[in-house]
């Protein structure tokens, strides 16, 4: 695909670079010794997905603030909209402005 | 009964469907576990009272079934979704004659058994009615056992959902009480459509969603595969992960209505196709998974069919009800009611 527009480049860019960032801290979570890149985007958290329990998804809270400085507001992940993998990403990019 | 209404049982109170499109064969034998290590994409050990959800591949590593692994006495059994019976009984026998020194046996059980499906935010009020509160304490792929009676929760749908297994002799008696417990509850009788629809809004894999030629790498379902394993398309999918994915199936919604099987552009470029497409009485919307080149398969992107346009989205599309249900605290009698009058 040789035309695809800038900002259209640029959004996945961005994307991109924020699905690294929350597939290298579910791998740390999960303690996933494997490729980060395994980890799909769209991957439930809880659940059937990656299987996270309700420690874990305190730990994404906690991962989210001290790895990559976002805070959320609330203590409930599935209700923060962190229901998959791509929902981290999401909250990634909103804390920053790119979505 | 219309699909609609149908779904919205399913989103609202409870449903109750003939699950016949599962197909259900038992693996006995002294190497029944053996067998099943190198027959599904995961490992089917699981501890007693869990199921595992897993994938059985074909050599090329396509989705042959989506699978259910229960161990049940000194037994398992397999509950495939894809498949008919007969045809996997067939591929678990081709299977086997690749190492037939393994005493294994199988046994088709459609004959034998009846599987129920039982899903809703108030499927668990239904099921605490008809097997008492144990049902309550069942996590998410859990076994439990009532006289003649396999209750399995694994539902498909965002909501609570189980599946009932019982012996043909039970089965309309089981089904006169289902419907006896369900009616203060508004109990729908649903098919495999509206579990589609559901599965799809709630970006839960279906069979039926998708093209067989997909593999877990493009289908999102690489959390089912033991890539250290060695089982039926291991070394296909190894290899297709080596080479790096091509491309990945994303979730999309669109205010008009699509079809499977169309291109999916941006700009004047080909970058996929629509998979499944379906109008969605939950959000209003057609709601669809489309296999799309891998730069482009991300959420947020808007893409056209056609004339027709597409927005890529973030699964899961539906806040499902069940998420923000207690079953200690609320019921559908109470469900109307304000959170701070519910009796704690």
């Amino acid at each position: 695909v040789s035309d695809v527009p800038g900002d259209v480049a640029s959004y996945l860019e961005r994307r991109e670079r924020a699905l690294g960032e929350a597939r290298r801290l579910l791998a740390s979570i999960l303690n996933y010794t494997g490729d980060p890149t395994d980890i799909d985007p769209d991957a439930s958290l809880f659940g059937t997905g990656l299987g996270l329990d309700s420690l874990d998804a305190v730990e994404v809270l906690i991962g989210l603030e001290i790895d990559l400085g976002i805070k959320l507001e609330g203590d409930d992940p599935r209700r923060l909209g962190l229901r998959s993998v791509n929902g981290v990403v999401d909250a990634i990019m909103r804390a920053r402005g790119e979505l | 009964v219309s699909l609609a209404s149908e779904v919205q049982a399913l989103r609202g109170s409870v449903g109750l469907s003939h699950a016949r499109h599962i197909a259900m064969v038992r693996v006995d034998g002294a190497d029944a576990l053996d067998f099943l290590q190198t027959a599904s994409a995961q490992s089917p050990y699981v501890r007693e009272g869990r199921v595992r959800h897993t994938l059985l591949l074909r050599d090329d590593a396509t989705v042959f079934a989506d699978v259910f692994i229960v161990k049940v006495d000194e037994g398992f059994l397999v509950l495939a979704e894809g498949p008919s019976e007969p045809d996997l009984v067939l591929w678990l026998t081709t299977h086997h004659a690749r190492t037939p020194e393994r005493q294994v046996a199988f046994q088709a059980m459609s004959d034998a058994w009846v599987v129920f499906g039982v899903d809703g935010p108030y499927a668990w009020e239904l099921l605490v009615g008809l097997l008492g509160p144990a049902v309550l304490g069942m996590p998410y792929l859990s076994l439990y056992r009532r006289d003649d009676v396999v209750c399995l929760r694994a539902g498909k749908t965002g909501e609570f959902g189980y599946l009932l297994l019982v012996p043909h002799a039970g089965a309309t008696e089981l089904e006169r009480r289902l419907r006896e417990l369900g009616n203060p509850l508004d109990l729908a009788t649903i098919g495999v459509e509206a579990l589609d629809v559901c599965a799809l809004e709630s970006w839960h894999f279906s069979m039926r969603h998708n093209a067989p030629v997909l593999t877990p790498i493009e289908l999102q379902l690489q959390w089912r595969v033991g890539y250290t394993r060695e089982f039926i398309g291991a070394d296909a999918l190894r290899a297709r992960r080596a080479e790096g994915p091509k491309s990945r199936v994303t979730c999309f919604t669109s205010d008009e209505v699509v079809s499977a099987g169309q291109e999916v552009h941006l700009g004047d470029s080909n970058v996929g196709r629509v998979l499944a497409a379906c109008a969605s009485p939950t959000l209003g919307v057609t709601v669809g998974s489309a296999l799309l080149d891998l730069r482009f398969s991300h959420p947020h992107l808007a893409l056209r069919v056609g004339e027709l346009s597409i927005r890529t989205c973030t699964a899961s599309l539906v806040d499902n009800r069940s998420l923000h249900i207690d079953p200690h605290k609320h019921s559908y009698a109470t469900r109307n009611q304000p959170a701070e009058v519910v009796p704690a």
